[in-house]
């Protein structure tokens, strides 16, 4: 007893150490208990909605080939959403890192965005799809411009944040190096707050992702939100979840690739940690 | 020594004078921070400022670097015989602060070359330069000087180094660089190792030491001293030991009997020659202690200061006691 309690302590210190290899225990143990909770919901006798495992294999197989139609639905909806995706978080992106860096700078610029970027940020742009499908139709752009709507002012006030942060004496000594006012912002500030500027385009993908769904939930013929749509209307959860579990899986990824560019891109990059 | 007939000339007049601070007032709103500051600053010294805290010593120091304007009188430096009114920030002034030194995302030969790159270069001629192959040249000349600068700053190992890697004292030493790498014609230094520890402190006045001595160089072979730097400590000692002339800057002053009748704010209490050591000469820390403890009795604990009793820096010079840069001024010199 006495050496179980020893062994288990360094994990209920505050702020403690706890090894590599304890943390990826720890890491499988939540999978395992995710895995064990579905079954026991699943299995469970007066269950009628959840799918069993074996069916939800099933699902995951149809869904990358259809055994009728011989369709790859997800290989498919990833190649339709995502050329949604990314042009619309570069083009928000873009928009974000300009409005955000010039805030930072120019107080008259935050002056004049820092209010309205929080009201557009609180509209939700999932409620007036039907205003961008009257402007942009059902094509491409009303995609893009319902994604770019809500994710440009988080990308803006996350940009400015950071350039705030820089102190005056910053600016006034690249000032009196004789910076013009391109330079101080791009040259030298736009790399040195590069990796938040990564981290809030990470961050705004979630989003996106959930935008672009709920647009093509309501308009599309094609995409993650389509076929999601499809597969709600006619119950098919054993479709609907191996779909979550694959845009999980996504965002993990891309998660990895922003830490793998800040990496390599700002090198000289350290969270302030000890 | 300039001598106009038998007698010998005001060193005032004849010396060539970096900074000029004429009747400078500042007040923020209805504060009074600085009152009637007349300075001038000859080419070459080492000035060290003093005063208790909150007194306006770095306010004064940013209204030099071009951040504040003064609310009454000129700021005039003099550059190639020309004095210019101070209007804004400027390549003539640099400035290195106590909590900042560097941005963290170059390294410290690519952040003291920062310097000539933005000045000669701009945004579109570096893009044109690209194209005709002019601007990686003129990048590869910014770093070579930038690396002489580092190396002469012992800081040789750390060339390639981030400023998260670099320590305190270095990371200062990489700012001062950038600002020299610019040939200011002065240099603002405010409490630069106030957050240093003692031994890297030492390392650091040292550097300060031997750019002094440089300038003694320069006026032996007969040209102008390279460096003017203003200094800002909180540190008696360092003040008498880095300066070649202490400044005492404080609100204890007998304002009512100049004819004031509002307190105008803090202004010079205190400016005389201070010993200057190089890396020859023994440090003498009786005499530092001397007049550490005369600076503190007149600027930190002293009350109704006239303030020609402790100004008498020119006068000094006047009479034979100019040291450094300064001698070879006054009556007695020889």
């Amino acid at each position: 007893m006495r050496t179980l309690i020893k062994t288990f302590k360094p994990l209920f210190i505050i702020r403690g150490t706890v090894s590599q290899r304890w943390q990826i225990a720890i890491f499988f143990l939540a999978i395992l208990s995710i895995i064990v909770g579905y079954s026991l919901m699943a299995y469970a006798k007066d269950n009628k909605l959840l799918p069993t495992w074996d069916m939800l294999f099933v699902g995951l197989k149809r869904i990358i080939t259809d055994p009728e139609t011989g369709d790859h639905y997800l290989w498919e909806d990833t190649i339709n959403s995502f050329s949604r995706i990314i042009p619309a978080v570069g083009i928000a992106s873009v928009i974000g890192i300009v409005i955000g860096m010039y805030m930072g700078v120019y107080v008259a610029a935050e002056a004049f965005f820092s209010r309205i970027l929080t009201f557009i940020s609180n509209i939700a742009p999932t409620a007036i799809i039907v205003l961008f499908i009257v402007y942009f139709g059902y094509q491409f752009k009303m995609y893009v411009a319902v994604i770019v709507f809500g994710i440009f002012p988080v990308i803006a006030k996350t940009v400015f944040e950071a350039v705030k942060e820089i102190g005056d004496e910053e600016i006034f000594s690249l000032k009196s190096l004789n910076a013009s006012s391109s330079e101080i912002v791009w040259t030298v500030l736009f790399p040195q707050v590069l990796p938040q500027i990564i981290s809030a385009i990470q961050q705004a993908f979630a989003p996106a992702i959930i935008y672009v769904i709920s647009a093509e939930w309501v308009s599309g013929s094609s995409g993650f939100g389509y076929r999601l749509f499809m597969f709600s209307r006619s119950s098919l959860l054993e479709l609907t979840f191996p779909y979550l579990l694959y845009l999980g899986t996504v965002g993990v990824v891309t998660l990895a690739v922003f830490n793998l560019a800040t990496r390599i891109l700002c090198p000289w990059y350290r969270k302030e940690t000890k | 020594m300039v001598q106009k007939g038998d007698k010998v000339m005001n060193p005032i007049e004849c010396v060539d004078i970096t900074l000029h601070c004429d009747n400078v007032h500042k007040a923020f709103e209805e504060q009074r921070v600085l009152g009637d500051i007349t300075l001038k600053i000859a080419r070459g010294q080492f000035v060290s400022i003093i005063g208790g805290s909150g007194c306006g010593k770095s306010t004064l120091l940013n209204m030099i670097h071009g951040t504040f304007k003064p609310t009454q009188g000129r700021i005039l430096i003099n550059k190639d015989g020309v004095e210019t009114e101070i209007d804004g920030h400027s390549r003539e002034r640099g400035m290195v602060f106590q909590h900042y030194s560097i941005p963290p995302h170059l390294t410290a030969i690519k952040n003291v070359a920062l310097g000539p790159m933005l000045s000669e270069t701009s945004i579109p001629g570096r893009m044109l330069g690209r194209v005709t192959r002019s601007w990686p040249r003129l990048s590869r000349e910014h770093l070579q000087k930038a690396e002489e600068w580092l190396v002469r700053f012992g800081l040789k190992d750390a060339l390639h180094k981030y400023p998260h890697k670099l320590s305190g004292g270095m990371k200062q030493r990489v700012a001062i660089a950038r600002e020299l790498i610019m040939e200011p014609e002065i240099l603002l230094l405010d409490e630069p190792f106030g957050a240093l520890d003692e031994e890297k402190r030492t390392d650091a006045q040292e550097i300060l030491l031997s750019l002094y001595e440089e300038n003694m160089q320069a006026i032996t072979r007969g040209e102008k001293p390279p460096y003017t730097i203003i200094f800002v400590t909180h540190s008696l000692q360092e003040a008498v030991l880095v300066g070649d002339r202490v400044i005492g800057i404080s609100r204890n002053w007998d304002w009512q009997s100049e004819g004031f009748d509002r307190h105008p704010g803090a202004s010079v209490v205190y400016d005389k020659v201070a010993p200057i050591y190089s890396k020859d000469t023994p440090i003498d820390s009786h005499q530092i202690e001397l007049q550490a403890k005369e600076l503190r009795g007149v600027v930190l604990k002293g009350s109704n200061i006239s303030r020609q009793t402790y100004c008498t820096f020119w006068d000094e010079v006047h009479n034979g006691r100019g040291r450094g840069v300064m001698s070879g001024h006054g009556e007695r010199d020889e």
